[in-house]
């Protein structure tokens, strides 16, 4: 089951790019534009893991929705151009899990959303994609029903791709992901695991090599 | 050194000066007018006694005695008038006489009757010595009056010290009085430096209590004239601050958003595996929102550059109008909210460019309040302009806020409406440059009507 995140966020370029990101990372998302109406909303329906809140907004503010939020223990993390220190306090006080000031990088804000759900032990350990389950808890993997095995470090980058399912990864941040930044070993051992994973889990066209970069596993779409 | 203290230094020394000076002057003046009436008295009891002695000695003595009876009559008749302070001598030789000088080796009296002086040091004693040559039938004889003057001197100069203790104390006295009276002369001096101090440290608010009516209370009330325009300075450029903050403030927000958004979809572009609509999709958004900062850099430049001075000229208000719809007739069209213009052969004093900005800006907020089929009208009277509308209207508790920069009423509305939040703003300073006013009126669900009231004195 795919985490769901409420976004409510009043600018159309953003709230747009934020749905395409996350609907990408695997998750199930929800976006309003007005405070109010996404209050409403939720007394109708308020099964949510996490909501990415805007401040300023028009109806009920970010300050006000979260009071909202509260009731039905929905975490929130703003997402907010008011970068004084004032506002960041009030939002962290009143019991935001984060507060990330505009403009973020979406791999730093993807990384919070996973430790934030992490942390409220809602963040969804198993990941599908075509006919392959990965459980990353247990880590196992299941392919048509049989379990495939994958090597400790195979298993690790293949964990990585998942988490970033759609995205471009750079090999530097694999390699730094699992052996630490410290180490300075060649990219290639990288590619000889994606090598690996490639064949034993039939991903040869999913995971796609990005000249220069890095890997991207792709899910293709109906 | 302090000017107090200067000033009782100087008043100190001068009463020095003077007290001195005439003490010594009358000290002096005593002793030699004390001196002279010893002297005179003196000389009179020697006069005195001479002329008795002379007179009753030669009564007495007769031609042919003999030396001796002489001797004894002589100096029998001189005891007779003398006291311990007289000598009588012959000669070398001491007749008569109680005192330890022998005044012979002091005075030699002339052969006349002329009376002979001596005053000096013997012994450690001052003597005043008087005699005088007497003769009584034929023989001559000195008479001496011997005086012990010490005391005399003492006295002198008991009286000196007297009167230098009589001094030294007139001059304590005037010293303190003077520190006093030039302490508290100077005392708003010290109250004034106290506030300065204050007001140099931030103080702006304080001012110098003196009351005095002297010139440091003079000083004083000059002082707090220039104080307040201080404070008034320093509050007017703390005002402008903190008001170019806010503008500041309000700039980098306002671009914050945009900026995100791009971020957001070029990364989508850069790392995302999206489909051609996607990517069509993201791509309009970034450029939407290059446009949309490129509007709003346009505007913040003309807000910015107004901040300096224009050169006005007399237009037509007809002319104006006209510009104002031909520039608008076409997005007014497709919004549905036509605009009447009505005006007489009035001429005002403006920059006919930047007024044009202005009655656009007006009236493309009339026009974005409207609904479809309501007329934006355009008016001129007197020295007045009129843009009003007959739509939503602004609460009345948001009329004073709508012209500060970023200042939106409904943001996501006026954002889709493709408002910045500082036409407004640009419009304020744009008739600020025109020395003109805005005045709004607006009823809530009625409509708005601005106008741009000209000063009466066209420059």
């Amino acid at each position: 089951m795919a985490n769901r995140i409420l976004v409510i966020e009043d600018d159309r370029g953003i709230s747009d790019a934020l749905a395409l990101h996350l609907q990408y990372s695997g998750y199930d998302y929800m976006v309003f534009d007005d405070g109010l109406l996404a209050a409403r909303h939720l007394k109708e329906d308020h099964s949510f893991d996490l909501a990415l809140l805007d401040i300023m907004l028009p109806g009920l503010d970010g300050f006000a929705l979260f009071e909202h939020m509260e009731k039905y223990n929905i975490p929130v993390v703003y997402i907010t151009a008011k970068a004084d220190s004032a506002s960041e306090i009030r939002g962290l006080r009143g019991g935001a899990e984060d507060y990330i000031v505009k403009p973020f990088e979406m791999v730093t804000l993807l990384v919070r959303i996973e430790k934030v759900l992490e942390r409220t032990g809602k963040l969804n350990r198993i990941h599908r994609i075509g006919d392959i389950t990965a459980d990353l808890e247990n880590r196992t993997v299941v392919r048509c029903g049989e379990a495939v095995e994958l090597s400790p470090l195979e298993f690790d980058v293949f964990a990585i791709l998942l988490k970033n399912k759609n995205r471009t990864v750079p090999r530097e941040r694999i390699l730094n992901e699992i052996w630490g930044a410290d180490w300075f070993g060649d990219t290639r051992t990288v590619d000889v695991r994606i090598a690996s994973i490639r064949k034993k889990l039939g991903l040869a066209d999913e995971i796609r090599t990005i000249p220069k970069t890095g890997y991207r596993l792709e899910e293709r779409r109906k | 050194m302090k000017l107090w203290q200067k000033l009782s230094l100087v008043c100190c020394a001068v009463l020095v000066c003077v007290v001195t000076a005439c003490g010594a002057l009358l000290i002096l003046q005593s002793k030699s007018s004390i001196l002279a009436l010893t002297y005179e008295q003196a000389r009179e009891k020697q006069s005195n006694l001479a002329s008795s002695f002379s007179g009753m000695a030669s009564y007495y003595t007769l031609d042919g005695d003999l030396p001796a009876t002489t001797y004894s009559l002589v100096k029998y008749c001189f005891m007779r008038f003398a006291d311990s302070a007289c000598v009588l001598a012959k000669g070398e030789e001491t007749i008569y006489s109680e005192v330890s000088v022998s005044p012979g080796d002091y005075l030699a009296p002339a052969r006349d009757s002329a009376q002979a002086q001596f005053a000096g040091a013997v012994d450690g004693r001052n003597i005043l010595i008087v005699g005088s040559a007497v003769m009584v039938k034929g023989e001559e004889y000195t008479v001496y009056v011997v005086e012990d003057i010490t005391s005399v001197y003492g006295d002198i100069r008991a009286l000196a010290w007297r009167f230098a203790a009589i001094s030294a104390a007139a001059i304590i006295l005037g010293t303190g009085a003077a520190l006093l009276l030039v302490r508290s002369a100077l005392r708003p001096l010290a109250k004034l430096r106290e506030t300065t101090r204050r007001v140099a440290a931030g103080e702006y608010g304080r001012r110098a209590d003196v009351r005095a009516r002297d010139e440091a209370g003079l000083l004083a009330s000059d002082f707090n004239s220039m104080a307040a325009a201080v404070e008034a300075h320093v509050a007017e450029l703390t005002e402008t601050a903190e008001r170019q903050r806010l503008f500041i403030g309000g700039v980098t927000h306002e671009f914050k958003t945009p900026l995100t958004a791009m971020l957001l979809h070029a990364d989508l572009l850069e790392n995302a595996y999206l489909g051609e609509e996607e990517r069509q999709a993201s791509l309009s958004h970034l450029q939407d929102q290059c446009r949309w900062l490129e509007r709003l850099t346009q505007k913040l430049l003309k807000l910015i550059a107004l901040r300096g001075q224009l050169e006005l000229r007399r237009e037509s208000v007809a002319e104006l109008f006209s510009r104002v719809e031909a520039s608008m007739v076409q997005t007014l069209g497709q919004r549905g909210t036509p605009l009447c213009a009505a005006c007489g052969d009035e001429a005002l004093a403006m920059d006919i460019d930047l007024m044009q900005s202005l009655v656009v800006n007006l009236a493309d907020n009339a026009s974005k309040a409207s609904e479809p089929g309501q007329a934006v009208q355009l008016r001129a009277y007197g020295n007045i302009i009129e843009v009003k509308d007959c739509g939503c209207g602004i609460p009345e508790d948001e009329i004073d806020r709508i012209t500060e920069p970023f200042y939106m009423l409904d943001r996501s509305r006026s954002k889709k409406k493709g408002g910045s939040g500082l036409g407004l703003a640009l419009v304020k300073e744009i008739a600020a440059a025109h020395n003109a006013r805005i005045e709004i009126e607006s009823r809530l669900g009625e409509g708005t009507t601005v106008r741009v009231v000209f000063s009466q004195l066209q420059p």
